[in-house]
């Protein structure tokens, strides 16, 4: 169930990913690299301004089962893919 | 020269150039990118139902049917082939290289997107 962008920008992320510049599959590379590393429970954020990854990531990880989209929050070009590790 | 990665067919240029040439033999590309990207440049004639979409829609599949998932670079639809193998569909595979390498023609707009399954199935 996705949060509230408040509730999102209150979260205090676990890890942070830096996908700014990148598009797909280093997008979706990024995510997957980052929740693996992750433990479960942890929040990993994608900052990315590939508006694409915004629609693989969440679908990768729905996929997957390893991760919950908790949401994204999109400021100008930028978005911030919020992941909750499962 | 295909090789099997997770599970999953990875297809050559060639083998998907070859299959896409004699696409009355059966085999089902499918799009599975975003609509923006499908409607800048795609593979003439085949169908797009974006990533997402076939979380929802992959029940509906016929499990009897061959098909060869496309994307920009092969990553994507790696990742829907194995999702689909998961959910029952065996004959799926995936075209390696995808978009970024696709040798042949190229169209634009929104020629085939896909609104019910059953479209897969028609030609």
């Amino acid at each position: 169930m996705a949060l509230k962008e408040e509730e999102l920008q209150a979260l205090e992320p676990d890890h942070v990913v830096d996908g700014i510049g990148e598009v797909c599959p280093h997008t979706l590379n990024l995510a997957l690299e980052a929740l693996k590393k992750a433990k479960a429970g942890e929040i990993v954020v994608e900052v990315t301004d590939h508006s694409i990854a915004t629609k693989t990531i969440p679908a990768a990880v729905k996929m997957r089962k390893n991760a919950e989209h908790l949401g994204t929050i999109n400021e100008g070009n930028e978005y911030r893919v919020y992941l909750k590790k499962l | 020269m295909s090789f099997e990665l997770e599970g999953v067919e990875q297809l050559s240029n060639e083998e998907v150039h070859s299959l896409y040439e004699e696409s009355d033999r059966g085999t089902i590309f499918i799009d599975v990118r975003e609509l923006e990207e499908y409607t800048e440049a795609h593979i003439p004639g085949i169908p797009l139902i974006p990533m997402g979409e076939m979380i929802d829609i992959a029940g509906e599949l016929k499990s009897d049917e061959r098909y060869v998932l496309v994307c920009r670079s092969g990553r994507r639809s790696h990742e829907v082939a194995k999702f689909l193998k998961g959910q029952g569909i065996k004959n799926v595979a995936n075209y390696e290289g995808g978009m970024l390498e696709w040798p042949g023609p190229r169209a634009q707009g929104e020629e085939f997107i896909v609104e019910n399954v059953s479209e897969l199935y028609k030609s």
